[in-house]
C-alpha cells in the first residue's frame, strides 16, 4: 500500500489546479436547467475541454489524455474542490461513454466521442418509460426494422437535460415476440429527428430539469445501432454499473461538499450536531477510501460487478446526510433558497435515480450476499 | 498511489484464518467461559507458532518486526474466529510500553507469556487471571479486583489508582481491536446470510423475503465502507514519521497530501475514524444477525451469541466511541 502520489501525479494535481483557480467562473453559472444556464454550462465545458480536462481518461484521439483511474480521481477533487459547475454532460461522459468505448464501431467512436468531450453534443439518456422503472425490463417502446434501419415508436419519461440536450440514447423493444430482457436493442438518435417531441417536466425545484419523449416513428439508421440487435440489456447494464459505482459519483464531489460541512459545524455551539457532521465527513473519506480500494482492483482486472451497488447505496444516503446535516446546522437560515437548499433538493433524488435504494439492496442481497430471490 | 494490501500481507491473514479454523473452533471459545486455561491455550499456541504474537517485536528479539499494515489483515481473521485471551495486549500493546531490550519481548514472541494492560483508554486489564506481567501505571496500587465482563469468555480487572494515557500504543490497540470488529462483524453476516438462506417460514427461505434481505443488506454497506478506514488506519500507524520528500528528507516521491483532500498522516483522527465507524458497523451487524435468528439467536445453546458479546465487549475497548468521537471532533474542527 502507498498512498502517496508520484511526482507526475503531483504535477497533473498541480496543473489542474491552477488551471481551474484562473478559469473557474467567479460567480456560480445559472441552473443548467435553463435555457441561458445550459449554453453557459456548454461554453464552460468547452473550456474545460480545451484544457484537454474534460475526459481525462479517454485516449487523446477523442479528446482526452489516456490518464489512468487515479489520475482522473486526482483531476475530480480537485474539480470539485474549486467549486467548479456541475457537469451538463455526465450523462453522456460518465453513462454512454463508457459503453460506446467497450461497444462501439471505430465508426461510432469517431464521430461521437470527439464531440462529446467537448460538449458540442450533449447527450441525454432515454430509459425509463411511464409503465417502467425500477421494472426496467418491461420497456415496450418499440422498434421496428425499416430497409436499412430501424424506426422508433413510444414513449420515454424522467430523462434528464432532453429539453436543452442534443442527443439521445436509450433501449427499446426490436423483436415484438420478446420479453424482458431479451429482444432489446440500444439506440442512439438526434433529439431534433423527425417524429421525435420532448415534453418537458417541471421538478420540484421548479426546474424543467428533465423530460418526456415521444417517439412517432423516428427514423434511425442501423450505423445508430449501439453493440448488436438484440444485444440492448447486456450493453446497458454495462452502463449501469458505471452509473452506480465509480464514474458518476467521484469521491471528489461529496469531500467538497463534507469540507464546507465542517465549516458550518466549526461554527456551532451544538456537540451533537458536530459530532454528526464529523461523522459524515468521515462517511465522505471511507467513500473516497472505498474508492481508492475500488481502482486498485480495477487495475488488478477484478471487475466491479455488483459491488456498485454498494457504492451507489452509500454515496446516495452520504450526498443526503451532508445536506440534512448542513440544514440542521444552518438554524433559521435553512429556509433560504440558496447553495444548501439546491444541494439538499437535489441530494434528495439519489436514492431515486440510477436505480433506486430499494432495488440497489435486492441486488446486494441477491447479487454479493448470495440471497435467495 | 495504490490502495492495496501486498500477497505477503494476504498471506500472513489466510495463514491465520486456515490456522484458527482448526484450532479455534467455536466449542473451544465456549470453554473460554469457564477455563481459565484455554485463554491462552491451543488458539494462542497456534498464533504464536505463526508469528503474530510476536508480530510487532523486533527480529533481533526473536519477532517479524512487521508493521501494523502488514497485519491489521490478520487480526480481521483473529477477530472472524472469535479468538479468546489478552491477545491485543500481550502482541500490540506489550511490546510498545516494554522498553528495548526487555527479555519479555521474547517471551511474549515465543508465545510463553501472556501480558494485561491498563491505560486511559483501556481502563480495564483484561485476563489479569492468565497474564504473567500487567502493564501499570506507576501510580496504580492494590491487586486486581475481578468484574463481570458482557463476554463471559473474557475476565475484566481494575486496580485503584491513576489511569496513564497510552499514547502510541493505545492507537495500536484500537486498531487491532477494529480489525477484530470487522472479522466478527463479517462473521455475523455470513452466519445470518446462511440461516436465512436454510431457515424457511410460509413455505419459503426467510432470506427470499425482501425485509430480511434489506436489513443484511444494509449491514453489508456498513461493514464494506468501514474496512477501508481500519485499513488506513493501519497504514497511518505504519507510516507516522516525517513523509518522503518534505524539506529536508531525502526521496523522490513529493509531499503526500499536497492536493485538498490528498493523504496526509494524521493518526489520531484516522485510529479514531476507524473504530467509530467499524463499532457502529459492527454493533448493527450483531443486532441484525440476532433479529434474522429470531429466538434461536436469543439462546445460549447456539454459538451466535459468542460473537454478539465479543462485539458489545470490543465497541468500548481501548478507547469507547465517545472517546474517538471528542479525538475525531478535536481532530477535524479544530483545523478550521
Ligand atoms: C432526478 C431524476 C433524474 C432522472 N433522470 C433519468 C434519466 O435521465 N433517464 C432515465 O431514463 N431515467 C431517469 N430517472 C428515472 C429513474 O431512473 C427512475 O425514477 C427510477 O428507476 C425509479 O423508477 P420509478 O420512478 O418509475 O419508480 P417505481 O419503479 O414506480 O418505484 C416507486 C417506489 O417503489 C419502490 N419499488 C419498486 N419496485 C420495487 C421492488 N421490486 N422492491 C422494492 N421496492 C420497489 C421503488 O424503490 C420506489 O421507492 C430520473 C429520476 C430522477 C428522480
Amino acid at each position: 500500500m502507498d498512498l502517496t502520489f508520484t511526482p507526475a501525479q503531483e504535477a497533473l494535481r498541480a496543473e489542474v489546479r491552477e488551471w481551474l483557480a484562473a478559469n473557474v467562473p467567479a460567480e456560480p453559472l445559472p441552473s443548467m436547467d435553463t435555457a441561458e444556464g445550459f449554453a453557459r454550462h456548454r461554453e464552460w465545458e468547452r473550456s474545460l475541454a480545451a484544457a484537454r480536462l474534460s475526459v481525462p481518461t479517454w485516449p487523446a484521439e477523442y479528446g482526452g489524455r489516456g490518464a489512468g483511474l487515479v489520475e482522473w480521481l486526482i483531476c475530480e477533487e480537485e474539480y470539485w474542490a474549486s467549486g467548479a459547475p456541475g457537469r451538463v454532460s455526465q450523462n453522456g461522459i460518465f453513462l454512454l461513454a463508457p459503453t460506446v468505448l467497450h461497444w462501439g464501431t471505430p465508426e461510432q467512436k469517431a464521430r461521437f466521442l470527439p464531440k462529446m468531450a467537448t460538449a458540442e453534443e450533449v447527450w441525454a439518456q432515454a430509459w425509463s418509460e411511464p409503465e417502467s422503472g425500477s421494472d426496467l425490463a418491461s420497456l415496450r417502446a418499440t422498434a421496428t426494422p425499416d430497409g436499412d434501419g430501424w424506426r422508433l415508436s413510444g414513449q420515454k419519461t424522467w430523462s434528464s437535460r432532453a429539453v436543452f440536450a442534443d442527443w439521445g440514447f436509450g433501449l427499446f423493444r426490436s423483436d415484438p415476440a420478446s420479453e424482458r430482457h431479451h429482444g432489446l436493442t440500444y439506440y442512439l438518435f438526434p433529439l431534433d429527428a423527425p417524429g421525435i417531441t420532448v415534453r418537458p417536466i417541471a421538478q420540484l425545484d421548479g426546474e424543467t430539469g428533465f423530460a418526456e419523449i415521444f417517439f412517432d416513428d423516428v427514423y434511425v439508421p442501423a450505423s445508430q445501432v449501439l453493440g448488436g440487435v438484440g444485444k440492448g440489456w447486456s450493453v446497458a447494464m454495462a452502463t449501469t454499473s458505471s452509473e452506480r459505482g465509480l464514474t458518476l459519483r467521484s469521491p471528489g464531489r461529496f469531500m467538497a461538499v463534507a469540507d464546507r460541512l465542517l465549516a458550518l459545524a466549526a461554527e456551532s455551539g451544538d456537540r451533537t450536531l458536530q459530532d454528526a457532521a464529523v461523522g459524515a465527513w468521515s462517511d465522505a473519506d471511507a467513500y473516497r477510501l472505498y474508492t481508492w480500494a475500488a481502482v486498485a482492483r480495477l487495475e488488478e482486472g477484478i471487475e466491479l460487478g455488483p459491488a456498485s451497488s454498494l457504492m451507489k447505496t452509500f454515496w446516495s444516503e452520504l450526498d443526503l446526510k451532508l445536506h440534512e446535516l448542513a440544514l440542521a446546522l444552518r438554524g433559521p437560515a435553512a429556509a433560504l433558497a440558496d447553495r444548501w437548499m439546491d444541494g439538499f433538493l437535489f441530494a434528495l433524488a439519489g436514492p431515486i435515480y440510477a436505480g433506486t435504494n430499494e432495488i440497489q439492496r435486492n441486488i446486494i442481497a441477491e447479487r454479493v450476499l448470495g440471497l435467495p430471490r | 498511489m495504490r490502495f492495496a494490501f501486498t500477497e505477503d500481507q494476504r498471506m500472513l491473514a489466510a495463514t491465520v484464518a486456515e490456522t484458527l479454523a482448526k484450532s479455534c473452533p467455536p466449542a473451544l471459545v465456549r470453554a473460554a467461559r469457564t477455563d481459565p486455561a484455554v485463554r491462552r491455550g491451543d488458539a494462542w499456541a497456534a498464533l504464536a507458532g505463526l508469528g503474530l504474537l510476536g508480530a510487532t517485536v523486533p527480529e533481533d528479539q526473536g519477532g517479524l518486526g512487521l508493521t501494523p499494515l502488514d497485519t491489521v489483515l490478520a487480526w480481521v481473521e483473529v477477530g472472524r474466529a472469535c479468538v479468546p485471551g489478552p491477545l491485543v495486549e500481550t502482541a500490540v500493546a506489550a511490546p510498545l510500553l516494554l522498553p528495548k531490550g526487555s527479555p519479555w519481548l521474547e517471551r511474549i514472541a515465543a508465545g510463553e507469556a501472556a501480558v494485561s494492560v491498563r491505560c486511559a483508554e483501556n481502563p480495564y486489564l483484561l485476563d489479569a487471571d492468565v497474564a504473567d506481567l500487567l502493564l501499570l501505571p506507576e501510580e496504580a496500587t492494590a491487586s486486581p479486583v475481578a468484574l463481570d465482563s458482557a463476554d463471559g469468555t473474557r475476565r475484566l480487572f481494575t486496580v485503584a489508582g491513576e489511569t496513564a494515557p497510552g499514547g502510541t500504543a493505545a492507537d495500536h490497540a484500537s486498531v487491532a481491536v477494529s480489525a477484530q470488529l470487522l472479522g466478527l462483524g463479517d462473521h455475523l453476516l455470513d452466519a445470518a446470510v446462511a440461516y436465512a438462506a436454510q431457515r424457511r417460514q410460509f413455505g419459503k427461505a426467510i432470506g427470499s423475503f425482501q425485509a430480511v434481505k434489506h436489513l443484511l443488506a444494509d449491514v453489508a454497506v456498513g461493514l464494506r465502507f468501514a474496512e477501508p478506514l481500519v485499513h488506513r488506519a493501519a497504514y497511518s500507524l505504519a507510516h507516522p514519521g516525517p513523509v518522503p520528500g518534505s524539506p529536508g528528507e531525502a526521496g523522490s516521491s513529493q509531499r503526500p497530501g499536497t492536493g485538498p483532500h490528498g493523504y496526509s498522516p494524521d493518526i489520531a483522527r484516522d485510529v479514531s475514524a476507524a473504530k467509530v465507524a467499524v463499532a457502529e458497523a459492527a454493533h448493527r451487524a450483531a443486532r441484525v444477525a440476532l433479529q434474522v435468528h429470531g429466538a434461536i439467536g436469543y439462546t445460549d445453546e447456539l454459538d451466535l451469541h459468542l460473537w454478539l458479546s465479543r462485539v458489545w465487549a470490543l465497541v468500548p475497548a481501548w478507547g469507547d466511541p465517545g472517546f474517538h468521537r471528542a479525538r475525531m471532533r478535536a481532530a477535524l474542527l479544530a483545523a478550521r
